[in-house]
């Protein structure tokens, strides 16, 4: 069974840690795709355009990770937007920041996070926890696909 | 001396006296009747007495009469010695007679008139006695015969009838009198009977007046002073009543002094409350302030940090590969590899790293000038604002003429500030205006002044920095001035410290400072300095010497 390909898309306003976030996957070999996003404002109009020419494609699995602290719409404000939207909502999210207060992290899983990772990140984590979620993601994506 | 008085048991006694009183009038009158009935009584027996006493009289004398003429007639001596025994006894009784008129002087004067006829009488008789002892019986037959006797009999009968006529009137005038003086007395009784009733039923109700009516209010003021109410006056009068009441009257003076004392004490207790709760409420907001101030910074300070942990392991993996690479001979292949890595996995970690420790450093600067803020001590004076824009603007030429934007400067006032920190004032907001312009139109800033009345200042100077730059949405108006939000992020370098910095800096003078925006058209910052030291909280010249005294002793 080879493993299904996954477009990982990061929102991240800091280059830094975008550029560190690739370099892990890649070194994992997780990563068939890897589109990297400024804002949770870009991100939102790159899921919106799923399936259109310049987007990505419709076929693509998805794992959306974001930053919570961003301009413009912040990771928890693009969160909730995700989950609410009936179209995106079973799109895996994985959240990545600098902050590990509890409210906060509870926010996020109230609003339907799947992972939730606190940076500085320990990359071994990290990777795990990727290969979890695409393990469960492949379950629950295969008749979509079989569909496609 | 101290006056009588008037208490309750004088006042009782005084309600019983009254009837006693007249109980005494009463029996004094009865007493009275009783003696003048008696009196009566014994003038009635005193007539009688008269009365009969002038029958004996003339009886002795008609008797005398008779024996005189059998004597006479016959010249027995037992007629002599019977007439001499009648003219004695009417001799004692004459005398008897007027022993019992010495009271009466009108009577004693009738009766003398009858008592000198008798006299008359008994010298007839004895005229005509000592003739027949003279043994001159014809004289004496003669003297009877001349009817001397017998006119004189008639003239004392007559008297005698007129005595009694007078004596009887007497008597019947007395008892008249006293019939009289019976019924005064009687009418006198049932008048004072009446009166009496009247005064004791007038005392009666008088006494329930004054004592039943004054304890009634004073049992009402007891009922009052249960309740917390003002009493009325002082009940009226003098005695252990009044008395009562005017203690009652101390006690609840005291209960009411006492009372207000309490209320003040729980006024003041609630003040304290008040302040409590307003001081409560001031540090839990200083406590959400400082967490979310905590909570910015230690975000920001991680963020290159995860750079610096993330590109020293990607370096360390380099590192790793390169050794690997060059372990054994060295050959083309492995250092065409090498270079590589050197570019791609050593250099980028390397830019990052660098630029991580420079923001680092950048954000400990901010935080130092933000704490400086908070702790330098202002000298504050009357500045003219007008030079002091006209310089931020003319040093910020180069960025103006970049952004080819175009900036007024309209009248400013003075202000009370120090003037470094109205520096840092505006050429953060100025600053500001001219980084946040929409590139896609002509930028457009304003500097002036308004006037506005602002919460919690007295006669504020306004100014305000106007841009139509790219504005703020509404969601983040809120946080504009709150530490490291940064919300173009990507359109100007900085630590999002400038706002902060400027509130802070405000509000150590006194003054306010806010926003009105609108996304995609521009943003107006307004700031509120106090306009002299009246209205400043900043210390003036003296109190500043004195802090630095305070500061010394306690350093």
């Amino acid at each position: 069974m080879t493993p299904h390909p996954i477009t990982f898309l990061l929102a991240e306003d800091d280059d830094g840690h975008a550029s560190l976030v690739q370099r892990n996957l890649e070194r994992a070999g997780l990563v068939n795709g890897f589109l990297r996003v400024r804002d949770g404002q870009e991100l939102l109009d790159c899921l919106a355009t799923q399936g259109t020419s310049q987007g990505l494609a419709l076929h693509e699995a998805i794992v959306v990770l974001l930053d919570i602290n961003m301009p413009r719409i912040d990771g928890i404000e693009t969160l909730r937007q995700i989950k609410s939207n009936p179209d995106m909502r079973r799109i895996p999210v994985i959240m990545l920041t600098t902050t590990d207060d509890p409210r906060e992290i509870d926010r996020c899983y109230e609003l339907g996070c799947n992972v939730y990772i606190t940076k500085p990140v320990e990359y071994g984590g990290f990777i795990d926890a990727i290969r979890r979620l695409g393990l469960f993601l492949q379950i629950v994506q295969r008749p979509r696909t079989g569909r496609a | 001396m101290k006056p009588r008085r008037a208490t309750i048991l004088r006042k009782g006694l005084l309600v019983l006296g009254l009837p006693l009183l007249y109980q005494a009038l009463f029996i004094g009158l009865l007493l009275k009747r009783q003696h003048d009935h008696n009196d009566a009584q014994r003038r009635a027996v005193h007539t009688k007495d008269v009365l009969l006493q002038t029958d004996a009289i003339f009886q002795h004398v008609l008797t005398s009469q008779s024996d005189l003429r059998a004597f006479v007639l016959t010249g027995n001596e037992t007629f002599a010695e019977e007439l001499a025994s009648a003219e004695a006894a009417a001799a004692i009784d004459l005398a008897t007679m007027v022993g019992l008129l010495r009271d009466n002087p009108r009577q004693q004067a009738h009766f003398a008139e009858v008592a000198s006829l008798i006299q008359t009488w008994l010298d007839f008789e004895r005229v005509t006695t000592a003739r027949m002892r003279a043994s001159d019986q014809q004289g004496a037959i003669q003297d009877i015969k001349d009817l001397k006797g017998k006119k004189f009999m008639d003239q004392l009968a007559a008297k005698i009838e007129a005595f009694r006529h007078i004596e009887e009137k007497l008597d019947r005038e007395r008892l008249d009198e006293l019939a009289r003086s019976s019924n005064l007395q009687n009418r006198l009784l049932v008048a004072g009977l009446v009166i009496n009733l009247a005064v004791g039923a007038l005392a009666g109700v008088a006494f329930s007046r004054e004592i039943g009516a004054r304890l009634h209010a004073v049992a009402a003021n007891t009922h009052r002073i249960t309740r917390g109410e003002e009493l009325p006056p002082v009940v009226a009068g003098s005695d252990e009543i009044a008395e009562l009441d005017g203690k009652l009257h101390v006690m609840a003076d005291d209960l009411s002094a006492s009372r207000r004392r309490e209320r003040v004490y729980q006024e003041t207790l609630e003040h304290r409350a008040a302040d409590m709760n307003r001081a409560n409420l001031d540090l839990d907001l200083k406590n959400q302030e400082i967490e979310m101030f905590v909570y910015s910074v230690s975000h920001d300070l991680r963020s290159p940090l995860v750079n610096l942990q993330g590109f020293s392991q990607e370096l360390g993996l380099a590192r790793d590969e390169l050794r690997r690479l060059f372990a054994d001979k060295i050959s083309p292949l492995s250092c065409e590899r090498a270079k590589a890595l050197i570019e791609r996995d050593v250099s980028e970690p390397i830019n990052y790293i660098q630029a991580a420790v420079t923001r680092l450093s950048s954000i400990i600067d901010a935080l130092l000038r933000l704490s400086r803020a908070g702790r330098v001590e202002y000298h504050p004076r009357l500045v003219e604002l007008a030079p002091v824009v006209a310089r931020i603007v003319a040093s910020l030429r180069g960025s103006i003429a970049k952004c080819d934007a175009g900036v007024t400067i309209h009248s400013l006032p003075s202000v009370w500030a120090d003037p470094a920190a109205a520096e840092q004032i505006f050429a953060n907001l100025i600053g500001n205006a001219i980084n946040y312009l929409d590139p896609n139109r002509p930028g457009v800033i304003e500097i002036g002044t308004v006037d506005r009345p602002v919460e919690g200042m007295v006669s504020p100077r306004t100014c305000f920095v106007k841009d139509n730059g790219l504005g703020i949405a509404p969601a983040y108006l809120p946080k504009v001035f709150a530490i490291f939000q940064r919300l173009h992020g990507d359109v100007a370098v900085g630590e999002g410290v400038g706002l902060a910095l400027v509130r802070r800096v405000v509000e150590r003078h006194g003054g306010r400072v806010w926003v009105e925006s609108e996304e995609g058209k521009g943003s107006t910052f307004f700031v509120a300095l106090p306009r002299s030291s009246e209205t400043s909280p900043l210390p003036g010249v003296a109190p500043r010497k004195e802090s630095i005294i305070v500061r010394a002793r306690a350093a």
